[in-house]
């Protein structure tokens, strides 16, 4: 079980409390896009193109014009704007900007070509089947090792490739030509959508008059879509305000501004009544940014002992048909490369990323980003090199994971691993599954066991320095302010939004761990740009704990200071004798409730004499240092060569973040990030096939874990504090999504093995499994 | 076409249906093709009751009709003339207690976004009202018509295991229990 | 997505029912349990002008023995078959594995014998049994046996002013076996390949052996086994081997021809295996 700090004077860090927000949701009383949707408000259909890659030669609305119910259909010619393009710099990378309606030609297949207003979403699908478009149709791209050959899909572009880059350590030729043994191995991942259960979703009211923007948005960082929406329609800033109550997931797909968004807002201006879009199931699988669709050829060289002596990797990103948004043709093959070493201890490294553009939806960040797919590849690799060496994989790891002697660890693409608990989590993990006893080949059923082992590493809480070691431009910028009413009762107001992780309890936690009142009377306020601190980057990166976490200590500590001084003057004593106790301030000489404290505050004349400024407000930014959770997931699978099915007879989560503030959170972001790496290894599929088409449109085909997909996940934590961040805190969410998927892989790979059958990509289709005569 | 057919209800003529939600005579106004779930919503203001994917895979619409869990986007308003509705928001007045199958969701951090939760309140308020002592086999495999991207469904399980203990509720003779599922 | 605009009626006799249809045929479509097709009517894959509600129809949701048979009406839902059994041992069998929980609560029998998918499990039971569909129209009624039922993916052979009262399955003799088997890509999903055994099995002997396959061809698909009968592992392999050498399976985006063809082998095999071990479990019980 979780260590709680402190627990005598901080009982809420560690508390396994029940959240805060769950009546509300349980009650149906979430508040969600949808939910609120503006007085009078006009309801959204887009026009979508069915090619992967056209010329539009015409959009002629005239039937749809005079249709019943409509009130308006607009193209990329009435909506003039800014086109998107954000602002992460990579050296090298090319933007090619996104409109928010395509005007020229369409890259992706259903990328929006028009939007319908109408008086309710079901007459404006009608009046949108009415718009008839004029396409000439060009050849897709699909395929990203050819992308470069045919023309580029953006006049700026020369070609199709938007970035390429190289790096070596010095070494690295000659820890190659030096090995005993180099494995090789070539493997993709497939295409992914995060599908969070609430779709995208954005409501707009232009007022005319006092020329402000109201935006409501199913967004994870409403000061990003803040300033996009400014910068897009040409506003000044502080003019238009971003909304965000109830999120019904993210999983990073509502990170960046969806130009659907900008068109919403766009279309409240022009038809001068509220406009709110509710994207379809549909539309969230087939245009919505997708995931991962990387392909990595990795080569690792070793000793004879097995020792790893050098990695060197090939990584393809596929990045859709645009390059525009949270550096989205970087999010994957980039960042994989900087992550290849893992938790292992490998001295020379080289890399050659490239990217390139296709006509399919364009990628987002997908939780664990390029790291799942680098991780999946290099876990996989190892294994393979166990099977050549005739090595245990759990033995061949632990000879090379990095050790606690060896920290704190610098990789040679950069990344100085802090603090962890490496080898502690891989034992126990092995441990927990059993894997010592797995043994390959034919159960007495005629199934195949296979256990996989997936030792991680997750570069979590980014601020700007954890980003820099990623070699990622980010600007990292969250100041909180809390401050306490007169009766006691406190607010902390922060800019980064939920969308499931449970800031309402977690951060009301941290406030009353240094305040010490219960953390039920901290609310937590955050979701409205207007009003809460500039978060630039928003919720994502598994950031908040560790940065809007620390923020909130240090101001809750100023707070507390202030508190002191008032405190100090009512009892007459130095506020230097003075702490903090059960949410009272306590010394020797006596002591005072929160509210006592508060209530002189504002309106003892006394205490305002002595201490001009008693005001009980405090603000704090943070913008952490570089920290690195770890963690191992394990695995075990049956699969039945008679018909390739796969089943996960037995999984294993251990994982350190640091600190943690609420383990019940810790562990339910864990299992949902665990079962998303189930879906990513053997069920979900949002590739495309030769023609541009997407193979899934429903959940009909784009297939997510169900519960009897799963089974039960034995969990357990370590906590290594972060030796460098305010309250140890790393944050944690993505690490199961970077390290399941590799699990599961290797898992079936080792299952496998004794038919001649190799493992090279995921998802993994049963066909590739059965054996073509095996009964 | 017969323009004149009584038992043809036409497209743009609007239809008002009686029916009852949450033991509370309502009556609504709606188009021939709109959704048992847009009605609630948009008719009534029960947004408790979320749309998720239209196909009637992910269960997050699932309302109780005359005593059964139900997808309600696979049901037209037009069909429940006369019917009990229960949706999320009547498993328990806002002065009373959550319900004990809420409670248990609670509990057991059931819910994450909470977008698929009333879906899944509903189906298991369903289950347990017809039987007892389920086992984790059946609990999955009736949480598997759900589908729930943040919690990865352990801590559902667990919720329903537990409620399955806690609710007391009248007992069920076996003899009328559903056969078990696979 | 929301459905393109249609007129709607809810009859109340099978006679109201069968005059909408002989009015508006071609362009009407029928609702009974709109699990499967309310989905298709949101993607605007199917716009009928008509939408014709039986679920208030009088007598159409009795459950009845008739001459050996099973009568399903056409609005008794999957649940309540499922609930009380039906007497038929290969529907049984094959009811959990239609949909999930919260689609047969409403979903009907008859309804997915209609909609006619070639991977879904109940026309391929039809099949196997033996069964049939009741059909009324104005002219009069018929019964079409599950042989001539299916005609290609969502296709049958009822003309547009025809309406389905009814599905008769023969029920099991003392001495009838069954066993329903699928694969899916998840647990509980339509299937890829299904396979429905009913056998008359004697003293671990099978005879008047019947399979037919789901997911196989555009129809359910009845492997050619007449003769064939024996005994144990042999029998399972035999015909196993039969059904994947003469079934014709395609490639698609679901997954490929060859990989149907071994779940074919694979589960047939298994199908029948599993027919003879409950046979020689009841013969070990006694």
């Amino acid at each position: 079980m979780i260590s709680v700090r402190d627990a005598d004077a901080n009982p809420s860090l560690g508390a396994r409390l029940p959240r805060f927000e769950d009546a509300r949701l349980l009650r149906g009383r979430g508040a969600f896009t949808a939910d609120v949707p503006p007085p009078n408000c006009l309801h959204v259909a887009f026009v979508r193109s069915p090619h992967p890659h056209a010329l539009i030669e015409d959009v002629d609305v005239g039937r749809a014009g005079s249709a019943p119910g409509v009130v308006s259909v607009l193209t990329a010619a009435d909506l003039p704007h800014v086109p998107l393009v954000d602002a992460v710099a990579v050296p090298g990378l090319v933007k090619t900007p996104q409109s928010a309606l395509a005007g020229e030609r369409v890259r992706f297949v259903g990328e929006a070509v028009a939007v319908v207003l109408a008086e309710s979403r079901a007459l404006a699908e009608d009046v949108a089947e009415l718009v008839e478009v004029r396409y000439t149709a060009l050849p897709p791209v699909v395929d990203p090792e050819t992308a470069t050959t045919l023309p580029p899909l953006d006049p700026v572009l020369t070609s199709n490739e938007v970035y390429h880059g190289e790096r070596a350590t010095p070494g690295l030729e000659e820890a190659f030509a030096a090995a005993d043994h180099v494995v090789s191995g070539r493997f993709t991942t497939g295409r992914l959508t995060a599908a969070p259960m609430e779709g995208r979703a954005c409501s707009a009211t232009f007022d005319p008059v006092a020329g402000t923007m109201t935006v409501r948005c199913s967004t994870q960082s409403p000061h990003l879509l803040q300033r996009k929406i400014a910068c897009c329609l040409g506003m000044d800033l502080v003019a238009v305000r971003v909304l965000v109550d109830d999120v019904g997931g993210g999983f990073g797909q509502k990170i960046p501004a969806s130009p659907e968004e900008i068109a919403v807002a766009l279309a409240a201006r022009a038809v001068g009544r509220p406009v709110l879009w509710v994207e379809d199931r549909r539309e969230n699988i087939v245009a919505g940014p997708q995931g991962k669709e990387q392909r990595v050829e990795l080569a690792l060289a070793l000793d004879a002992d097995g020792t790893f002596r050098a990695l060197r990797c090939d990584v393809l990103g596929d990045a859709g048909a645009y390059s525009f948004n949270s550096a989205s043709a970087l999010i994957e093959a980039y960042l994989a490369a900087g992550l290849l070493p893992g938790a292992y201890r490998i001295p020379e490294t080289g890399w050659r990323v490239r990217s390139v553009l296709t006509t399919k939806a364009p990628i987002a960040p997908y939780r664990g980003v390029g790291w799942t797919s680098g991780h999946t590849a290099r876990e996989l690799l190892i294994d393979r090199a166990a099977r050549l060496l005739g090595r245990d994989p759990v033995d061949l790891r632990r000879q090379n994971l990095v050790r606690p002697g060896d920290l704190p660890y610098t990789t040679p693409t950069g990344m100085t691993y802090d603090s962890g608990s490496h080898l502690a989590t891989l034992e126990r993990a092995a441990k927990l599954v059993d894997a010592a006893n797995v043994v390959p080949g034919p159960t007495a059923d005629g199934y195949y066991r296979g256990v996989g082992i997936s030792p991680y590493v997750e570069p979590s809480g980014w601020g700007s320095a954890g980003a820099g070691e990623s070699s990622w431009s980010f600007a990292s910028h969250d100041s909180v302010r809390v401050e306490m009413a007169a009766s006691g009762a406190v607010t902390a107001v922060v800019g980064t939004p939920s969308q499931g992780q449970g800031h309402t309890t977690s951060l009301a936690q941290v406030v009353a761990s240094v305040l010490t009142c219960d953390p039920r009377r901290v609310r937590v306020v955050t979701g409205d740009s207007a009003s809460t601190p500039l978060s630039t980057a928003g919720t994502r990166a598994s950031r908040v704990a560790t940065v809007i976490g620390g923020a909130l200590l240090l101001a809750s500590e100023r707070l507390a200071a202030k508190l002191a001084l008032v405190a100090g003057h009512l009892l007459g004593i130095d506020p230097g004798e003075i702490s903090f106790r059960d949410g009272r301030a306590v010394a020797p000489a006596g002591s005072l409730g929160l509210a006592e404290i508060a209530t002189a505050a504002v309106a003892d004349p006394a205490v305002r004499a002595a201490l001009p400024e008693p005001d009980l407000t405090a603000t704090a930014f943070y913008d952490p240092p570089a920290t690195y959770s770890n963690g191992c997931v394990a695995v075990v699978v049956d699969v039945d060569a008679g018909t390739g099915r796969v089943d996960v007879v037995d999984a294993a989560v251990v994982e350190d973040c640091g600190t943690v503030i609420n383990p019940m959170i810790v562990d339910g972001q864990t299992l949902g990030a665990f079962a998303q790496g189930v879906g990513a290894a053997l069920y979900e599929d949002a590739g495309y096939g030769g023609d541009g088409s997407p193979h899934a449109t429903t959940f009909g085909d784009y297939l997510l874990p169900t519960a009897r997909c799963l089974p039960r996940v034995a969990l357990e934590h370590r906590e290594s504090p972060a030796p460098h961040t305010r309250g140890g805190i790393k944050g944690m969410g993505e690490s199961a999504m970077i390290a399941t998927p590799g699990a599961v892989a290797c898992a079936v790979a080792a299952a496998v093995a004794p038919l001649g059958i190799t493992v090279t990509h995921t998802p993994i289709r049963p066909h590739e499994l059965v054996a073509p005569t095996a009964d | 076409m017969l323009p004149d057919d009584p038992l043809v209800r036409r497209a743009a003529d609007p239809v008002t249906v009686t029916l009852t939600v949450n033991d509370r005579p309502a009556r609504i106004t709606v188009e021939t093709r709109t959704s048992l779930a847009d009605a609630l919503r948009e008719e009534l203001g029960l947004t408790g009751t979320h749309v998720a994917c239209e196909q009637g895979v992910c269960g997050a619409c699932t309302v109780e009709v005359d005593g059964e869990a139900v997808r309600a986007c696979l049901l037209l308003a037009v069909q429940v003339e006369g019917a009990e509705v229960r949706t999320v928001e009547g498993l328990a007045a806002p002065d009373e207690r959550l319900h004990p199958v809420q409670q248990a969701f609670t509990d057991h951090h059931a819910l994450q976004c909470g977008f698929c939760t009333p879906g899944l309140l509903m189906t298991v308020h369903r289950l347990l009202a017809e039987r007892q002592g389920v086992d984790e086999a059946e609990v999955r495999t009736v949480v598997s018509g759900h589908l729930c991207r943040c919690t990865g469904y352990q801590g559902i399980v667990d919720a329903v295991l537990h409620a399955d203990r806690t609710w007391d509720r009248p007992v069920v003779s076996t003899d009328s229990l559903p056969p078990r599922q696979r | 997505m929301k459905p393109a605009p249609f007129d709607y009626a809810s009859p109340s006799t099978v006679d109201e029912a069968l005059g909408l249809l002989a009015d508006h045929g071609g362009s009407a479509r029928v609702l009974a349990g709109g699990q499967s097709l309310l989905p298709q009517m949101a993607l605007r894959q199917v716009r009928p002008r008509l939408l014709v509600d039986v679920n208030r129809v009088a007598g159409l949701s009795t459950r009845s023995t008739t001459d050996g048979g099973a009568r399903l009406g056409a609005t008794v839902r999957q649940a309540a078959v499922l609930h009380a059994g039906s007497g038929t041992g290969l529907l049984d069998a094959a009811l959990p594995w239609v949909g999930s929980p919260g689609t047969r609560s409403r979903g009907t029998v008859v309804g997915s014998l209609c909609f006619a998918d070639p991977a879904a499990e109940l026309p391929t039971v039809l099949l196997a049994v033996g069964g049939g569909l009741e059909v009324r129209s104005a002219a009069g009624s018929r019964t079409v046996e599950a042989a001539e039922l299916y005609r290609g993916p969502g296709r049958t052979a009822l003309a547009p002013d025809e309406l389905a009262v009814a599905a008769t399955f023969p029920l099991d003799a003392d001495d009838t076996r069954s066993a329903w088997l699928e694969f899916g890509r998840r647990p509980g999903d339509l299937p890829l390949v299904g396979v429905g055994v009913v056998a008359r099995v004697r003293d671990g002997v099978v005879d008047a052996v019947r399979v037919a396959c789901a997911g196989v061809h555009d129809v359910p698909w009845a492997v050619p086994v007449a003769g064939l009968r024996g005994a144990g592992g042999g029998l399972a392999r035999e015909v196993a081997e039969v059904a994947a050498r003469e079934c014709r399976p395609v490639d698609d985006h679901r997954t490929t021809a060859a990989h149907r063809r071994v779940l074919v082998r694979t589960l047939v095999r298994r199908a029948l295996e599993q027919v003879l071990r409950s046979d020689t479990e009841v013969i070990g019980a006694a």
